[in-house]
C-alpha cells in the first residue's frame, strides 16, 4: 500500500534535483528540496533498513517531522515580507517545538508520534498560509510568472489541511479499536495530501517552464 | 460495518477539505487575476497619458521656439537692420566720422547674423529638414568662439542616418540643453561629444570636466525634466555618471 507514497515522492525528489536551478529563490528551493530529499531518503532507505531493528519506526518519524517543522517554518520565513509575521513566525516556531519536547518527553515518550503538538505545528501553517495570501490580496499587482511563493503556500495549505484533518482522527481513534478500520481512510488522505503537495512543490520548481501560462494569468 | 463507515467518512472529510483548500487556492487565483488585469488596464492608461502629456509638452516648446524664432528673425533682426541703416546716414552725415562708427556697424552686423542663426535654430520648420551632425557642429562652433570653452564632436556624419528627422531635432535639442547645462552649471572648460552606432542603438557620450552635480538633487530642474521627457519620447535611457571631475552623461536611443 506504501508503493504509491514511496514512488510518488521519489519521483518529485528527481523532478525537484533536474529542475533546480540557483536562482533568486534558491532560499526557498533549496530548503524544500533538502526536506523532499530527506523524506524519500527515510521512507526508501531509512525504514527499510531498520525493519527488523530494535529501532523503532516512530522515532525516526518523530526526528523527521522536527526537522520538517523547522524548515517549513523557515521557508514561510522567507516567504513573509513584514517584519512582524516573521516576528509572529518565530515566536510560533519556538511554542510548536516547546510543545512537541513536552509532548515527546513527559506527556508520551519518543516511541510515540507527537500528533498533539503536530496538529498545532500544522494549524499554524495553514493559518501563516492564509495570511500570506490575504495580505497578497490587498497589494497591486501580483506576478504568478515571477515568484514561486504562491505554489509553496498552495503545497503548504493543501498538504496540511488534509494532514490535520488525518492527524486530528488518528489522535480520536489512536486508543479505539477503531483504529485499524479507519487506516485504509487514513492512507487515502495521506496520498491524496502527499500527491497535491508533490504537484504543487513540481509546479513551483518548474515555474520557469511555465513562465508564458503565468503570464496570461 | 460500522467500522468501515469511519473509513469511509475521514476519506470524505479528507477529500471535501482538499476541494475547500483548492476553492481557496482558486478564490485567490481568480481575483488575483482580475486584480492584476485591472492594475495593468491602470498602467497603461497611465503610460498613455504621460506619453501624451509628454508629447503635448515638446509640441508646446517648439511651438514656443518657432514663435521665438519668428520674433526674433521678423522683429528683433529688423529693428538692427533699421539701426544699421540709421547708422548708415549718420556716417554720411557727419564729415568725418570717428572710427567707432565703423566698429559699432561692424558688431551690429555681428549682431544680426547671430539673432537669424539663433531664430534659424528656433523655427521648426527649418529643423524638420535638417540633419543633427552639421547642425550640433555649427552650434559647438559658435560655442566655441568664447575662448574659455573648448567643445569636440565625434561622430560620424553618417551616424544618425538611421533616426528620422523628428528623433534627430529631438537628440539635437537634448544635446543643446545638456550642453548648456555644463556651460551654465560645470564651470567647465572642455566638453566631449561622443556619438556611436551600437548594437541596433545610436549612444551618446557627453563628458565635461566641471564641478560635477549632485544629479539627485537637480533631478527636479527644467533642464533635467526636459531631457529626460525628450530621451522618454525617444525610448531610450539617460544616466547622469560622475567623471571625476565633471559629469559624464551617457543616452542610449534605439535606432
Amino acid at each position: 500500500m506504501l508503493l504509491f507514497y514511496k514512488i510518488i515522492i521519489a519521483i518529485t525528489f528527481i523532478i525537484l534535483i533536474i529542475t533546480y536551478r540557483k536562482d533568486k529563490n534558491y532560499k526557498i528551493k533549496m530548503p524544500i528540496l533538502f526536506i523532499v530529499g530527506l523524506a524519500f531518503c527515510v521512507d526508501d532507505i531509512i525504514i527499510p533498513l531498520t525493519k527488523g531493528t530494535q529501532i523503532p519506526k516512530n522515532l525516526i518519524y518523530n526526528l523527521y517531522s522536527l526537522i520538517d517543522i523547522g524548515v517549513w517554518f523557515y521557508v514561510v520565513f522567507t516567504i513573509l515580507k513584514n517584519q512582524i509575521p516573521r516576528y509572529i513566525a518565530v515566536f510560533l516556531t519556538l511554542i510548536v517545538y516547546t510543545s512537541s519536547f513536552i509532548e515527546l518527553f513527559f506527556y508520551d515518550n519518543i516511541n510515540q508520534f507527537h500528533t498533539t503538538s503536530f496538529c498545532l505545528y500544522e494549524l499554524i501553517l495553514i493559518l501563516i498560509s492564509i495570511y500570506y495570501l490575504y495580505f497578497n490580496l490587498k497589494i497591486d499587482y501580483y506576478s504568478f510568472s515571477d515568484n514561486i511563493h504562491f505554489w509553496i503556500i498552495a503545497a503548504c495549505i493543501i498538504y496540511h489541511s488534509i494532514s490535520f484533518l488525518k492527524f486530528t482522527f488518528m489522535g480520536l481513534y489512536s486508543s479505539s479499536k477503531n483504529i485499524q478500520s479507519a487506516a485504509f481512510g487514513f492512507y487515502l488522505l495521506g496520498l491524496l495530501s502527499n500527491l497535491l503537495f508533490c504537484i504543487f512543490i513540481c509546479i513551483a520548481f518548474m515555474n520557469d517552464y511555465f513562465n508564458k501560462l503565468w503570464k496570461t494569468i | 460495518m460500522e467500522n468501515n463507515l469511519i473509513g469511509e467518512f475521514i476519506a470524505i472529510g479528507g477529500v471535501v477539505l482538499a476541494v475547500l483548500a483548492l476553492g481557496l487556492l482558486a478564490i485567490f487565483v481568480v481575483s488575483r487575476r482580475r486584480q492584476n488585469m485591472l492594475y495593468l488596464k491602470n498602467q497603461e492608461q497611465l503610460v498613455l497619458f504621460e506619453k501624451t502629456l509628454m508629447q503635448s509638452r515638446i509640441e508646446i516648446q517648439e511651438a514656443t521656439y518657432t514663435t521665438l524664432g519668428n520674433e526674433l528673425h521678423d522683429n528683433v533682426g529688423q529693428l538692427i537692420s533699421s539701426a544699421k541703416l540709421l547708422l548708415v546716414h549718420a556716417e554720411r552725415a557727419i564729415p568725418d566720422p570717428p572710427p567707432v562708427l565703423k566698429k559699432v556697424q561692424d558688431t551690429l552686423s555681428q549682431t544680426l547674423q547671430e539673432v537669424r542663426s539663433i531664430s534659424k535654430v528656433l523655427s521648426k520648420e527649418w529643423l524638420e529638414v535638417f540633419q543633427a551632425i552639421p547642425q550640433l557642429q555649427i552650434e559647438i562652433d559658435r560655442v566655441n568662439q568664447n575662448d574659455e570653452l573648448q567643445v569636440t564632436l565625434t561622430a560620424e556624419d553618417n551616424v544618425l542616418q538611421p533616426i528620422k528627422n523628428e528623433s534627430q531635432l529631438l537628440l539635437y535639442r537634448i544635446l543643446q540643453e545638456a550642453m548648456q547645462n555644463a556651460i551654465k552649471h560645470a564651470n567647465c572648460t572642455s566638453i566631449n561629444i561622443n556619438i556611436i552606432a551600437k548594437e541596433s542603438t545610436i549612444q551618446v557620450t557627453i563628458k565635461d570636466d566641471g564641478n560635477g552635480f549632485d544629479h539627485a538633487a537637480a533631478s527636479n530642474g527644467i533642464g533635467l525634466q526636459n531631457i529626460r521627457n525628450r530621451v522618454k519620447a525617444l525610448k531610450g535611457t539617460v544616466e547622469w555618471l560622475p567623471n571625476n571631475p565633471g559629469t559624464n552623461v551617457f543616452l542610449t536611443i534605439p535606432i
